[in-house]
């Protein structure tokens, strides 16, 4: 028997067929799917087109991608943020995930709006891994944050924060 | 990398050719987390970060530890008012030594836990003065009086602090006090102190409101202080220090209120820890309060139970010395138990009490998940030295119980735990009696197939009872380059210094190996932030710290063992002087025989403890803590590579403060240190 398949259409109206296996990955798609087979009522297996307007083809293609190497994968508890914090990201994963900022951004983004937390906690945890250890000018200019605090208030925030410094 | 940065910033982009900004790229040095891809973008004008979701955000910083959050919030307001505040004062531990950090790339994120407040200052700081860690507090005072909306879940006081210092307990107590009467409150605070954790147990019992409490844990001094539990309505965890209590005064039918019994049956968690090793009795008394009060019932709803029981040399626990499953079955629905620790012993010649009771236990505990076995030797003054036997021994029953339990498919944390003297004295210490308990790990190691977390929080101490093995380590272990030369510097440490002999000569006696090991495992094992008393054996301190009866370091009594990996290690180091009166001089050979007397030796203080032209300081700790890895990676981690797939699923391993994760690598399996 054929493995069951769905088809994602990415914002810029792009499909991609993939497994549903794969396509559960995400746990937004995998409810549409079980809402739409309870709505359906004959048997009939007819092509399922499931729209996914946040994510533009490009990036819906990497997760399809991540979702693919991932199928067998059994991921720890993601409601135990513990045993989240102790688990490193995966090498594969790693390389993956080397890919410019802005795709990096996007990525987060379709997983968080996917709701697919094993790949949204590995690109936090690479972000995360972009910010150690860097003084707060460098951390600016990397993630292109503006400085809204006057001089004065910078002060005051490192003064307020000196307690948490275990340097 | 700031090449990198002023060359982009400075430089008009249009100028800039990818195929010259590619080799700039290549040729600098890539820190850590940021690719070639990722430099790359900072030609365009990325997307800012503060315009992803405020629930991404909240995610990244979860994974960031302390002093990368205090530089984040001086970013950019939505991060220095908001997000990074939150997270700052949600989880916080205040001790006295600093957090160990990991190294490049580990990606071990168990550091952003919780926010460290310790006696830090730089490397050198002397640990004993605490005026660092005051002025810290006080920090944190001004800082919850700035922002009164500050909220924090969880609060931890260590012990180690000093009892006597009065500014840091009372900075201590306002600290609790504020954070109780937020709102919200606090919903887990520990305090390993004893003397601050009466004063503020007095202020939870008496002064607090019960409403504001959202507390689910709470240590208490005294079996009467149960009679106050009904001021902590969410309480799930309870843990009972018992020193000096005498049980039998206890009228169950008057001296407790009926709150008692329903805080008992709500409870999730029961730590108890008796002065007296006999925690049982405890059990039976709680038993037997449920009997008397007639609701017939047992803590039905019970996940976690912690308790000490040893039988043996004393005989003031006349009300119940052996090991007895009835007590425990009594009070107890032990197929419901997730979590199981127990430090127990039996040294009661002929006496099998401990046997039988541990066959009747595992039999029973058929939803463990979690156990960690500790043993208890009472240190006899007057035959100071015991047998090899008698720690294998007690090996044989304690990995007895393990093979026995029926559900060994389904434990996901393992930890056990020796207590071998501090200084690695024992009779009968041959290479052969070493190999047959090793036999025991290696046998029973494979039977737990869903093995992740493994903690043998004193592995060197008891190798160091073995002089061949800790010989081997000096003299032929890793043969890298590296530990040629490190290993190099501590033979000739042996050779230039000297220990005090409590056991046998009551002489200094130059250094041998069981005793460097001995005491560097000590402190090492003290990485692992749950070991107790710590302030009683600082290495900082010279005089009269170690004597015949000292055991290797204990573990704290309160927590969890298997929480462990929650918590970062401490950043300890040692000096190689102290302990045992270690010194760097000839005393032996001075032909002054004032020191050859026990009495004498006390008149050896810091000053006579460390020469001015001795080397070995704080620094040459971590290059040892490097040969001890190597030394763990050839014994026992070739071993475990060879044991797939039966032990696939271990992740961490923690070997006497040293910790390990595993990884696979082109089907093999590789241990990380994490830390060395």
């Amino acid at each position: 028997m054929s493995e069951a398949t769905v088809t994602l259409i990415s914002s810029d109206k792009q499909k991609f067929q993939v497994s549903k296996k794969v396509a559960e990955k995400s746990v937004l798609i995998k409810n549409l799917i079980s809402d739409m087979n309870q709505d359906d009522d004959d048997d009939d297996e007819e092509e399922m087109n499931i729209p996914v307007p946040n994510v533009r083809a490009a990036v819906l293609q990497k997760v399809i991608e991540w979702a693919e190497h991932h199928k067998d994968t059994n991921f720890p508890d993601v409601d135990d943020e513990d045993t989240r914090k102790s688990t490193p990201v995966d090498e594969w994963d790693k390389k993956f995930l080397e890919v410019d900022q802005e795709m990096l951004y996007e990525i987060i983004l379709a997983a968080n709006y996917m709701n697919i937390r094993p790949l949204l906690d590995a690109g936090c945890k690479i972000v995360a891994e972009m910010i150690r250890g860097k003084s707060p000018d460098e951390i600016r200019k990397i993630f292109n944050i503006d400085n809204d605090f006057t001089p004065e208030e910078e002060a005051a925030i490192k003064r307020e924060n000196e307690w948490a410094e275990d340097r | 990398m700031f090449r990198l940065l002023e060359y982009l910033f400075s430089s008009n982009p249009d100028n800039i050719h990818e195929e010259g900004l590619e080799k700039i790229v290549k040729s600098i040095e890539k820190p850590k987390g940021i690719t070639t891809h990722h430099l790359i973008t900072l030609v365009d004008d990325v997307t800012p970060l503060t315009t992803l979701p405020n629930n991404v955000l909240t995610r990244i910083i979860e994974y960031l530890p302390q002093n990368d959050l205090t530089n984040l919030a001086m970013t950019n307001s939505q991060f220095g008012r908001e997000l990074v505040l939150r997270k700052l004062s949600k989880r916080i531990i205040i001790k006295k030594y600093p957090t160990l950090r990991d190294g490049d790339d580990n990606q071990w994120y168990i550091d952003t836990n919780y926010t460290t407040i310790s006696n830090n200052g730089g490397k050198n700081i002397n640990i004993e003065d605490t005026s660092s860690l005051l002025a810290k507090l006080h920090q944190f005072e001004q800082y919850l009086a700035h922002e009164p909306l500050a909220q924090c879940e969880e609060l931890i006081i260590h012990d180690g602090l000093p009892t006597n210092d009065s500014p840091l307990l009372e900075s201590l107590f306002r600290i609790v006090c504020t954070l109780m009467e937020r709102n919200g409150g606090l919903k887990v605070l520990k305090i390993f102190e004893k003397p601050l954790r009466l004063k503020i147990n007095e202020y939870l019992f008496h002064q607090l409101s019960s409403s504001n409490s959202n507390l689910t844990n709470i240590i208490v001094d005294s079996i009467s202080d149960l009679n106050h539990l009904a001021n902590f309505p969410k309480l799930r965890c309870l843990s009972l220090n018992i020193e000096n209590d005498n049980l039998v005064d206890y009228n169950l039918l008057t001296d407790f209120n009926d709150t008692v019994v329903q805080t008992l049956l709500s409870l999730e968690e029961l730590v108890i820890i008796d002065d007296e090793d006999a925690s049982l009795r405890i059990l039976k008394l709680l038993g037997d309060l449920l009997s008397a009060k007639q609701c017939g019932e047992k803590l039905t709803n019970l996940k976690s139970l912690k308790f000490n029981h040893y039988h043996g040399i004393h005989n003031y626990n006349s009300i119940l010395r052996n090991f007895s499953i009835i007590v425990v079955e009594q009070l107890i629905n032990l197929s419901q138990l997730t979590k199981l620790e127990m430090e127990i012993n039996c040294d009661e010649s002929h006496c099998e009490c401990m046997g039988t009771f541990l066959t009747s236990l595992s039999r029973q505990l058929t939803n463990l998940t979690s156990v960690a076995i500790l043993e208890k030797q009472y240190y006899n003054k007057h035959s100071p030295i015991y047998k090899h036997q008698v720690y294998e021994d007690w090996d044989l029953q304690a990995f007895s119980f393990l093979i026995n339990l029926p559900n060994k498919q389904k434990i996901t944390k393992l930890l056990i735990k020796n207590d071998p003297p501090i200084d690695g004295n024992i009779e009968d210490g041959l290479e052969g009696n070493y190999l047959r308990r090793r036999k025991l790990y290696e046998t029973t190691l494979p039977r737990f197939p869903n093995l992740q977390q493994l903690v043998l929080p004193n592995l060197m101490s008891s190798i160091c009872c073995y002089e061949q093995l800790v010989s081997d380590l000096l003299w032929n272990g890793c043969e890298c380059l590296k530990c040629q030369q490190h290993l190099s510097l501590f033979d000739t440490y042996l050779m230039t210094h000297q220990y005090f002999d409590y056991k046998q000569t009551f002489d200094f006696k130059d250094m041998i190996s069981p005793r460097l090991f001995g005491f560097f495992a000590d402190v090492l094992a003290s990485r692992i932030p749950f070991f107790a008393n710590y302030s009683n054996r600082s290495p900082q301190k010279f005089v009269e710290l170690v004597s015949a009866t000292s055991p290797a370091s204990s573990l704290n009594q309160f927590e969890m063992l298997d929480n462990i990996t929650l918590m970062a290690p401490n950043a300890v180091r040692w000096d190689f002087h102290g302990f045992s009166k270690i010194v760097c001089r000839d005393f032996k050979n001075d032909g002054d025989d004032e020191f050859y007397s026990e009495e004498l030796a006390q008149f050896v203080r810091d000053d006579d403890a460390k020469s001015d032209d001795c080397y070995y300081d704080d620094e040459c700790f971590d290059i040892l803590v490097q040969c001890v890895d190597h030394f763990f990676k050839g014994k026992y981690f070739d071993w475990l590579a060879k044991q797939q797939p039966e032990l696939k699923n271990l992740q961490v391993v923690v070997l006497n403060g040293v910790y390990y994760r595993l990884e696979e690598c082109n089907g093999r399996t590789l241990a990380n240190c994490i830390y060395d």
